[in-house]
């Protein structure tokens, strides 16, 4: 939002987007463009379309009104989601993956070979701090390393746009800062964007932008 | 109020589940309703058989002392009374006929009076041959021995005066060890040989015949069978009481030759065998349909244990989840009884013989059953979050890992256990010579030996486990190491998830393995059954068609080119029959053509111990004094192959018996139309050679429409008195060892596969969609990663494919042993026991091509489904 090539496509832009789950409207009239470099914060409370707007923006839900669309990631089909990373409320690992093989696995499905995809993961489970846990399974693991090996399965991709939805609900506030830290760092060595949605003001005051969502309407103006 | 709450919600909200785990109760409840209405059909079949089986039913002999006239008033009161006649007879001297080739005198004989309408109200016993049906009749064999016919004059010494009679016909009497049984014996006293020489006059003739000789009388009754019970041992039971109620109120005035109570005795011991059939094949189809039951259960078991934890966590006590559930499994219940039973009358009509119903009682035990089965599976697993163990919170309960220790059965080797004690048992039984059903020395009925069905009983838990155990070890082993190396694909990581998930996956694919081999080891059982009992009634019949020749007939090989031309006839067999005495025992002996018999003969290397049908008649043929004799001859008369042996040998010439020496070739158990017993089979070259006569009794026709060529036989042999049976017809009549018709076994043989089919396609479906359901949320994982369609169904299909080739193999596996030991443990079942089983090949791979369709189908449809995230699916993540 701030500081960016005001020349360049966003990579994601959503455009009095709405979205509706039976006859309740969770969200309705977003308007956000997010382009390289931003690091914006969503804050609200819980049950205020926080997660959907970040679901509609990572093209995993359809918009029910509006559009979201992708003009700096590419239109290839598959490139979107490779350029797309996301870090859920939970921790989301495949519960029958090591830690190691979680981080893993999205690059393999992009095609990166097992040895590239290996040395990316280890470098991933350093920067958020549990290497020492890269061979355990999500069960034997507490719920802020798993969400720690999420963010490091984030992180790994070196996706252009990546979408944190409570990354730190399950750390304590040191190991939070240093997660978002790491979020941060992975961004600017990919060149990409961070749009992290959180209820913790504190958290939410470590990146350059914030926005707040109260009852699915975004607070000021987010697009240029 | 409030388990009528909640039932209502799952009503409105969860209709699918519901019904999915009432189907699976009303496969169960139809799979032993109509199972049951198979046994009762088949019980009720074995009565009406025995009963027509015989053909008077009841012979009550006048003691010496009585009035036959004041007995019969007594029987006339009788219920159920159809019919009853006086007969008298006595033993003569002698009787002697006069012919061109001299005077022919036989040992002693009867001297039969049957009353004018006794053929009517008995029309079993009697059976005219030759001339008329009525007045002076001749036993086939008296007629033989004597050399008379129709208008020939016969004499009857009794005592020192020949009286003659002129022969008006000549009959055979089927049931003629029956008609002059001794009256009186005990039990198990042994059988009589019925006698030789038989002269039927009307009553009328009959005291001037026999003079003083001493006369037996007595009363033969017939009664209505309908009014029978349906099993047979009840119905036994109420003949046996009326026959103890006639022999009181008479005060010793008879004896009752109760020939009605000892063939529904009979029967019920067959019946024994339908119960047998029903415990072996049965209760594994019950316990499968329990596995399926469990497995729709287990579809739902992650969302149910969410609820349960949310209950438990919003303070419900035990006492009202308990009543939740319970309310839940009784509403299963009672829809699958309610979907059971029509399923199981559908089953019935489709596979039973028309008239077969469903029996209240069978109906009541499968509903019950049902209930069972329905409490069982839903409330056992929610047991733990009754008691309270399960009161974890929610997001605990979905971040559940799979369970990748081995069940503590595998731990305990309780698999090993099972099937050493399965062997153990086996063996047991094996020495025993697979006495499943025991007569014990003493004891008129029989009993079902229950310690001989432990060899199966153990194999089946103990090869299901053996098959979790195997396929967890070999899911255990897979690294993806050698699988192709593709861009997107990620071998290592399905194969991880594989081995992590080997314990889940190895127990859907026992589950898979149980149905399959449930479905393969009664297919072999039944199939096998069907061919014995199919190789029996062609023993019976002697080929495809039969024809036999009238007695006294001279006919001799020749008379094979009259039938050759016949339509559809591919080969005859001239089978030559006549007696012989073995040391003191009379035989029945065959004479073939060694070399060409095999082209019309049903027979099968398990016939001669020791050596093969090919090399035993090549033996014969090569040897023409040669003999092939029973096992018992053998025995009783230590002979060896290569032995001399002087058999007497009835002359076609002067009917004297001459000795005739052969030579041992070999052991023989089976032979075409030859009985169970004793017999032998020499050279029918040799035979006429030796005893002056090729007369064929016989000639055996082989034949690819067996019922048309005996039509087309039959008319051209019309005229000729010969009698002509084809085995389709005969198919119907010949009840197997175990008493169960050929329409019973069709039957059985439709239910078992029927449900084999249709508990195995569930089961595959059930375990793959519950694996499915079960990684949903991985799934949608997956696909919010980037996984595409086909990268999410890889990682299915490495799990499918698993669970299928552990099922498939672990079904080969189980299907092929507990078919052995079906066939060996019931082999008293089989008439002949067969020489090896008999595989329905088409049926088997027809059944897997099945499953694999369902497998790609649950895998490509569901999969698709469950992968495409829908905002709540996402919103869990």
């Amino acid at each position: 939002m701030t500081g960016h090539d005001q020349t360049a496509e966003p990579f994601v832009r959503a455009e009095s987007l709405g979205m509706r789950f039976g006859r309740a409207e969770i969200v309705s009239d977003v308007n956000l463009a997010v382009y390289a470099g931003d690091e914006i914060a969503l804050t609200g409370r819980s049950g205020s379309g926080k997660t959907t707007i970040l679901l509609a923006l990572s093209g995993l839900l359809r918009p029910t009104t509006g559009q979201v669309s992708w003009p700096g990631l590419g239109s290839r089909p598959g490139i979107r989601r490779s350029e797309i990373g996301m870090v859920f409320q939970a921790p989301s690992l495949m519960p029958e993956l090591t830690a190691i093989e979680n981080v893993t696995l999205p690059l393999r499905l992009r095609g990166v070979n097992r040895p590239e995809a290996h040395v990316d993961a280890v470098t991933a489970l350093t920067a958020a701090g549990v290497l020492e846990m890269a061979d355990a399974l999500p069960t034997q693991l507490s719920g802020g390393q798993q969400q720690r090996v999420a963010i490091a399965r984030a992180l790994a991709g070196r996706h252009k746009l990546l979408l944190a939805d409570e990354p730190t609900g399950a750390l304590d506030r040191a190991h939070a800062q240093e997660a978002i830290e790491a979020l941060r760092a992975g961004v600017v060595a990919a060149g990409g964007a961070l749009v992290l949605a959180t209820h913790d003001p504190e958290l939410a005051a470590l990146l350059t932008d914030q926005l707040s969502v109260a009852e699915g309407h975004l607070a000021g103006t987010a697009i240029r | 109020m409030r388990t009528f709450r909640w039932l209502g919600g799952l009503v409105r909200c969860r209709p699918v589940e519901l019904l999915t785990a009432a189907l699976s109760v009303a496969i169960a409840v139809g799979f032993v309703a109509s199972l049951g209405a198979f046994v009762t059909q088949s019980r009720a079949g074995l009565t009406v058989r025995a009963s027509a089986s015989v053909p008077v039913d009841w012979q009550v002999q006048v003691t010496p002392q009585s009035d036959p006239a004041a007995i019969a008033r007594v029987v006339s009161t009788l219920g159920g009374l159809r019919a009853s006649e006086q007969v008298t007879y006595a033993r003569v001297a002698a009787l002697e006929s006069t012919g061109p080739g001299g005077t022919r005198r036989t040992g002693s004989a009867y001297v039969v009076a049957l009353p004018p309408g006794y053929a009517t109200s008995f029309p079993g016993v009697i059976r005219p041959l030759l001339g008329a049906s009525t007045g002076t009749l001749l036993l086939q064999q008296t007629s033989a021995n004597l050399a008379a016919a129709p208008g020939d004059t016969v004499k009857v010494q009794a005592g020192p005066n020949l009286r003659p009679v002129t022969v008006q016909g000549v009959v055979d009497m089927p049931a003629e060890d029956s008609f002059f049984q001794v009256v009186g014996l005990a039990p198990g006293a042994g059988a009589t040989a019925p006698p030789d020489n038989v002269l039927i006059v009307p009553p009328d003739r009959f005291a001037a015949l026999v003079g003083t000789t001493t006369v037996i009388h007595q009363i033969h009754v017939g009664f209505r069978h309908d009014h029978l019970p349906a099993d047979p041992q009840t119905a036994a039971t109420v003949i046996d009481g009326r026959a103890n109620h006639v022999q009181a109120a008479v005060v010793g005035g008879a004896l009752v030759g109760n020939n009605l109570g000892v063939a529904l005795t009979g029967a019920g011991e067959d019946a024994r065998y339908a119960d047998l059939l029903f415990l072996l094949l049965g209760f594994p189809g019950f316990a499968l349909a329990a596995v399926v039951a469990g497995l729709v259960v287990a579809l739902r078991s992650d969302r149910r244990r969410r609820e349960m934890a949310l209950l438990r966590l919003r303070g419900a006590t035990s006492r009202s989840v308990l009543g939740l559930i319970a309310g839940e499994a009784g509403l299963t219940a009672l829809v699958g009884a309610v979907l059971g039973l029509p399923l199981a009358m559908l089953a019935v009509r489709l596979a039973l013989p028309s008239g077969s119903t469903l029996s209240t009682r069978w109906a009541v035990i499968a509903v019950v059953g049902g209930i069972v089965l329905a409490a069982a599976t839903q409330a056992l697993p929610q047991l733990g979050l009754i008691r309270g163990q399960g009161a974890a919170t929610v997001a605990a309960e979905a971040a559940r890992g799979p369970r990748q220790r081995t069940p503590w059965p595998l731990r305990a080797g309780l698999d090993l256990i099972l099937l050493a004690g399965a062997a153990l048992a086996f063996a047991l039984t094996a020495r025993s010579g697979y006495q499943v059903v025991l007569a014990p020395e003493g004891v008129p009925t029989t009993q079902v030996n229950y310690a001989a069905l432990a060899g199966p009983a153990l194999a089946w838990p103990g090869l299901a486990l053996l098959v979790w155990r195997l396929s967890a070890m070999a899911l255990g082993r897979r690294t993806g190491r050698w699988a192709r190396q593709r861009p997107g694909a990620a071998p290592e990581l399905e194969a991880a998830a594989v081995r992590r998930r080997r314990q889940v996956i190895a127990r859907g694919g026992a589950g898979l393995a149980i149905a399959l081999g449930l479905a393969t080891s009664t297919a072999v059982f039944t199939s096998t059954y069907q061919q014995q009992s199919r190789v029996d009634v062609a023993l019976t019949v002697g080929s495809d068609v039969s024809v036999v020749e009238p007695p006294g007939s001279t006919v001799g090989p020749e008379g094979a080119r009259s039938i050759a031309p016949v339509p559809g006839v591919h080969a005859v067999e001239p089978l030559q029959h006549r007696f012989a005495y073995v040391g003191p025992d009379l035989q029945d002996i065959y004479g073939v053509r060694a070399a060409s018999f095999a082209r019309v003969g049903q027979l099968e290397d398990a016939f001669f111990p020791g050596s093969t049908v090919s090399r035993t008649l090549r033996t014969l043929a090569a040897t023409p004094d040669g003999v092939l004799l029973s096992g018992e001859t053998l025995h009783d008369y230590q002979l060896h192959p290569g032995d001399l042996i002087r058999i007497r040998l009835q002359s076609g010439t002067d009917q004297t018996y001459q000795p005739v020496p052969f030579h041992v070739v070999g052991q023989v158990k089976e032979w075409p139309t030859a009985p169970k017993d004793s017999f032998i089979v020499a050279n029918s070259g040799y035979l006429a050679a030796k005893t002056g006569s090729n007369a064929v009794g016989t000639f055996l026709v082989s034949s690819q429409s067996p019922a048309t060529t005996a039509a087309a036989l039959r008319a051209r042999l019309q005229r000729t008195g010969a009698q002509v049976e084809d085995i389709n017809s005969a198919r119907a009549k010949v009840a197997s060892a175990s008493g169960l018709a050929a329409t019973d076994l069709a039957g059985l043989s439709k239910l078992e596969l029927g449900f084999g089919v249709l508990l195995a396609l569930a089961c595959s479906a059930l375990a793959l969609a519950g694996g499915i359901l079960e990684r949903r949320r991985a799934l949608v994982l997956l696909g919010a990663l980037g996984a595409t369609a086909r990268q999410r169904g890889r990682f299915l299909t490495a799990e499918a494919w698993g669970l299928v080739v552990s099922g498939v193999l672990g079904g080969g596996l189980i299907g092929a042993s507990i078919a052995y030991l079906l066939v060996k443990v019931l082999t008293g079942i089989f008439d002949p026991p067969p020489a090896s089983a008999n595989v329905p090949w088409t049926y088997i791979l027809t059944l897997l091509a099945l499953v694999l369709g369902v497998t790609v189908s649950i895998v490509a449809g569901v999969g698709r489904l469950v992968g495409r995230a829908g905002p709540s699916a996402l919103r869990d993540l």
